[in-house]
């Protein structure tokens, strides 16, 4: 691999790792894998090695030399089956940003073809349908379809001070069309001149980034940032973390220029809606317990505003899981591990799910889709009494009228 | 009337000018300088130095001068050319034997050398070994030398072996110094057989090696010892290790820029870190520099026990290196502070105590770690033929170290209630004690091995899992000030 793949911090990291291991200790998925080659340590060690075969003092007195198929086999393995939640570079001592190395080893790996087939296919199907479901994208909108009214932001306006990006899974995944429904009914009652963007609001990249296959989106992300500023919007509202993350970090960094507007989660509009006091909340006399989603807490530095919201509706008690804020556990859905491994997700998304049942909360709270439908269904298999709901479904449900 | 006036006037003036000779002649006859008769001359000038000098030869030239010691004829005739031929040939005799010069004509004890040669930072720097060596143990020509049993102090011997006085009126000084004068096998000075060089730059990492600057300051000339053989090879692989490091960082992309030559990102580099230096960030670098790179805050947030390992490894470390760099700092500046006195000699109480205390805290700490490698599963599955390596050679400095102090406290016979206080060095020389071994004469290849193994230690850092305890506090320093930045 070529050291231009890594930026002059990242091969610094290499040699940083003190290899102490605490990372193996704070791993989400590390029990759930019966290969240390999936410890974070030793993946930086793959890596490493990969750079040291060219770049090392062997490499530069005997000749560079190719890594073994099973060292690579066993590396894309590891390194797919990570959910990218970054609690490993969260306890670093030394700290190591591990979540940017593991994109920069999957980028690797599919240079060399070594990653999991369903890859693809998510390659192929975001690219030409520019979902990650490979729907139809004139049906961008059939969450909506079920609303008493479609307001008018959905139907689309021409201008608008908001745009909200709804993403690919509550556009098309069942499960959690609630989403898009209550941030609309939210907006509305909160009378914002917000629009979405149809069949115009492409896959925002994320799923393609965090593949290794960040090459392929340059074509989503300008097609995006065009759409929104066609509509001369001042804030992009994103529902989706992984979304707002890829929009606020990647975005700027991929067409080389600022955006021109603001990206802000739902979270933090929720906040300052209730700080305005333009939406007021009714009684709700729930145990909640809240999960931070690993693209919103961790690796965007939201912790404060969910937790803001939830406790300003009377009635509620938050209670806090073991695990919280920067050290909360993956819920298993991330890294788009849930394409090829799925027992991994599972047994992830069970551990997180009897933290928030041993702080015996009537409700579990998260502000991600993917969070919502991994631990819903979690929940369904472990048969327990544990309602899943997302922050902004939450807030609709107890939203005054 | 007038004339009564003056003549009371002449009176009263004879009086005020007598009057403070008056006690002069209640004293004793003072001791008389020779220049109280003879005309003193100006010992700044050649001329008068010659003229002083004239005057003792006036005397000393006679080959019949001589003084009567116990029995003993001592040869006190000194030939003009000769002497003025030696390097102290521009002194004036009266300058150095400054008791001479006057009657009763006896010599009570000549002049320190240090009364001139202020320069004692370097025989501080000579090592403290030779702090109980008086100069002219080394630096007269006469190659008899003793170690007073009661002081410890080695200095030039009066008698020669046959037990004759020695004769000393040569004035001829060793140029350079001889260190075989008392580094010889069965030497009764204390010495160890083989002359060891001045300690190196390395060694200020745990020592103070004042010694450093001064390394070509003693030992013959071509004899080896003025060279750093410790930390110049040791220190050019490191840095070979540090330059292949550094070619393998600077092939990363930096700003986000893939077209930037390896000139241009070091530019870039250079324009950041002054950036940060010359301004007010220099504050949040210090911050995250000190507590996370040495306080190991971020170490503490998640693990207790391993934070306590770690600083137990660390911070005596930096204490020790700390001290050491702080002794060189006084002994260049403020040599002859009775601080740096205490500082210099290693077995000054506080100075042994503190010394041995820090070494045993990184003992402590190292032992911790092993039995976590040991014990914690996760830690022994990756444990390299290199990490084996690199932990053996750091053990293996200490307990050299160790093994060195004890041999050294037996050769150089420091007595049990000072030793006491360099615990760890005391404790093993009596088990070393217990060996049938002359520690003199293995005592350099004990300090040789201790060398090298730091030598070896230093040169494979870069190259092994030790090189975070450099790469880390830089890491997570650089990371503190990004995240700042954002």
């Amino acid at each position: 691999m070529g050291l231009e793949q890594l930026t002059v911090r990242q091969l610094i990291e290499l040699d940083a790792c003190t290899r102490c291991g605490l990372c193996i200790e704070w791993c989400s998925n590390c029990p759930e894998i019966d290969d240390p080659i999936a410890w974070p340590r030793e993946k930086i060690q793959g890596l490493k090695s990969l750079v040291r075969k060219q770049f090392g003092l062997r490499a530069r007195l005997r000749g560079p030399s190719a890594p073994s198929e099973e060292a690579l086999d066993r590396l894309s393995r590891a390194v797919y089956d990570c959910t990218l939640c970054a609690r490993c570079a969260e306890v670093c001592p030394v700290g190591i940003d591990m979540r940017s190395l593991w994109l920069v080893t999957r980028e690797e790996m599919v240079r060399r073809g070594y990653y999991p087939e369903p890859f693809n296919n998510l390659l192929e199907t975001v690219t030409t349908k520019y979902n990650i479901s490979g729907d139809d994208p004139e049906e961008r909108l059939i969450w909506s379809e079920n609303l008493e009214k479609v307001p008018q932001g959905v139907k689309g306006k021409d201008t608008a001070e908001f745009v909200y990006f709804v993403g690919c899974t509550p556009s098309f995944y069942p499960q959690a069309y609630g989403i898009p429904q209550a941030t609309v009914a939210v907006m509305e009652k909160a009378g914002l001149d917000y629009t979405v963007l149809g069949k115009e609001e492409h896959c925002c990249g994320y799923p393609l980034i965090i593949a290794g296959m960040a090459d392929a989106v340059k074509e989503l992300v300008e097609h995006n940032v065009e759409a929104v500023r066609a509509k001369g919007a001042r804030t992009l509202v994103a529902g989706c973390p992984s979304c707002y993350h890829t929009w606020l970090h990647e975005y700027p960094r991929i067409i080389g220029e600022p955006l021109g507007f603001e990206v802000r989660h739902m979270t933090e509009l929720l906040e300052e809606l209730l700080v305005q006091g333009r939406i007021k909340l009714g009684e709700f006399p729930r145990s909640i317990t809240y999960h931070d989603p690993c693209d919103l807490g961790r690796n965007s530095g939201i912790y404060d505003a969910p937790r803001n919201v939830i406790r300003s509706i009377p009635g509620v008690s938050l209670v806090e899981m073991e695990e919280n804020r920067q050290y909360a556990l993956c819920c298993g859905g991330g890294g788009d591990v849930a394409m090829w491994n799925r027992e991994v997700v599972e047994a992830v998304a069970r551990r997180r799910l009897l933290q928030a049942l041993d702080t015996e909360a009537q409700v579990l709270v998260s502000a991600c889709q993917q969070c919502k439908r991994t631990l819903m269904t979690a929940a369904r298999q472990e048969k327990v009494r544990m309602q899943v709901l997302d922050i902004v479904e939450l807030v609709a449900r107890v939203m005054e009228e | 009337m007038r004339m009564r006036l003056v003549s009371s006037c002449i009176v009263a003036l004879a009086v005020l000018l007598l009057l403070p000779a008056v006690p002069s002649f209640a004293q004793e006859p003072e001791e008389q300088q020779c220049w109280a008769c003879h005309r003193q001359p100006n010992l700044d000038t050649v001329a008068g130095v010659q003229a002083a000098n004239a005057l003792c030869l006036d005397c000393h030239e006679d080959p019949d001068a001589f003084k009567d010691l116990e029995g003993q004829v001592v040869r006190l005739q000194m030939e003009e050319e000769a002497y003025a031929a030696t390097r102290h040939g521009h002194v004036a005799c009266v300058q150095c034997h400054d008791t001479v010069g006057h009657s009763p004509h006896e010599e009570e004890a000549a002049l320190d050398c240090e009364e001139c040669h202020n320069n004692l930072s370097q025989h501080i720097a000579n090592g403290d070994a030779h702090l109980t060596v008086e100069c002219s143990a080394c630096h007269f020509e006469s190659e008899t030398v003793v170690r007073d049993l009661e002081s410890g102090v080695v200095q030039m011997s009066t008698l020669d072996e046959q037990g004759s006085v020695v004769d000393r009126t040569s004035h001829q000084m060793t140029d350079p110094v001889e260190c075989g004068r008392c580094h010889y096998e069965g030497n009764q000075v204390g010495a160890a057989d083989v002359a060891l060089p001045p300690r190196g730059l390395l060694c200020f990492a745990c020592h103070d090696a004042s010694s450093v600057l001064y390394a070509g300051h003693i030992g013959s000339g071509g004899s080896g010892v003025r060279t750093d053989w410790v930390s110049g090879p040791a220190l050019l692989v490191f840095c070979l290790g540090l330059v292949l490091a550094s070619s393998v960082w600077l092939g990363g992309t930096l700003h986000g820029r893939t077209d930037l030559s390896t000139g241009e990102k070091l530019s870039y580099i250079a324009a950041d870190a002054c950036g940060v230096i010359f301004s007010r960030k220099i504050f949040t670098l210090l911050k995250y520099l000190v507590l996370d790179g040495i306080l190991l805050r971020r170490t503490l947030r998640e693990s207790v026990s391993r934070w306590f390992m770690h600083s137990l490894i660390l911070w005596p470390f930096l204490g020790r290196c700390f001290l050491g760099v702080f002794t060189w700092c006084m002994a260049q500046f403020c040599p002859t502070a009775p601080l740096t006195q205490t500082l210099v000699d290693k077995n000054a109480a506080p100075v042994a105590f503190l010394y041995d205390f820090l070494a045993l805290l990184v003992v402590v700490g190292a032992i911790l770690a092993l039995a976590r490698r040991a014990f914690d599963s996760q830690m022994r599955e990756i444990s390299t033929a290199g990490d084996v390596a690199i932990t053996a050679l750091l053990g293996g400095i200490f307990v050299f170290g160790f093994i060195v102090e004890g041999a050294r406290l037996i050769v150089t016979a420091v007595p049990p209630d000072q030793a006491i206080y360099s615990f760890g060095g005391y404790a093993v020389s009596l088990l070393l004690r217990l060996l049938p071994v002359t520690w003199a004469s293995i005592y350099a290849y004990l300090w040789w091995v201790h060398a090298a193994l730091v030598a070896a230690f230093i040169a494979y850092l870069p190259f092994s899992k030790f090189f975070h305890i450099l790469v880390g506090p830089m890491l997570v320093t650089i990371g503190g000030l990004l995240r700042e930045k954002e």
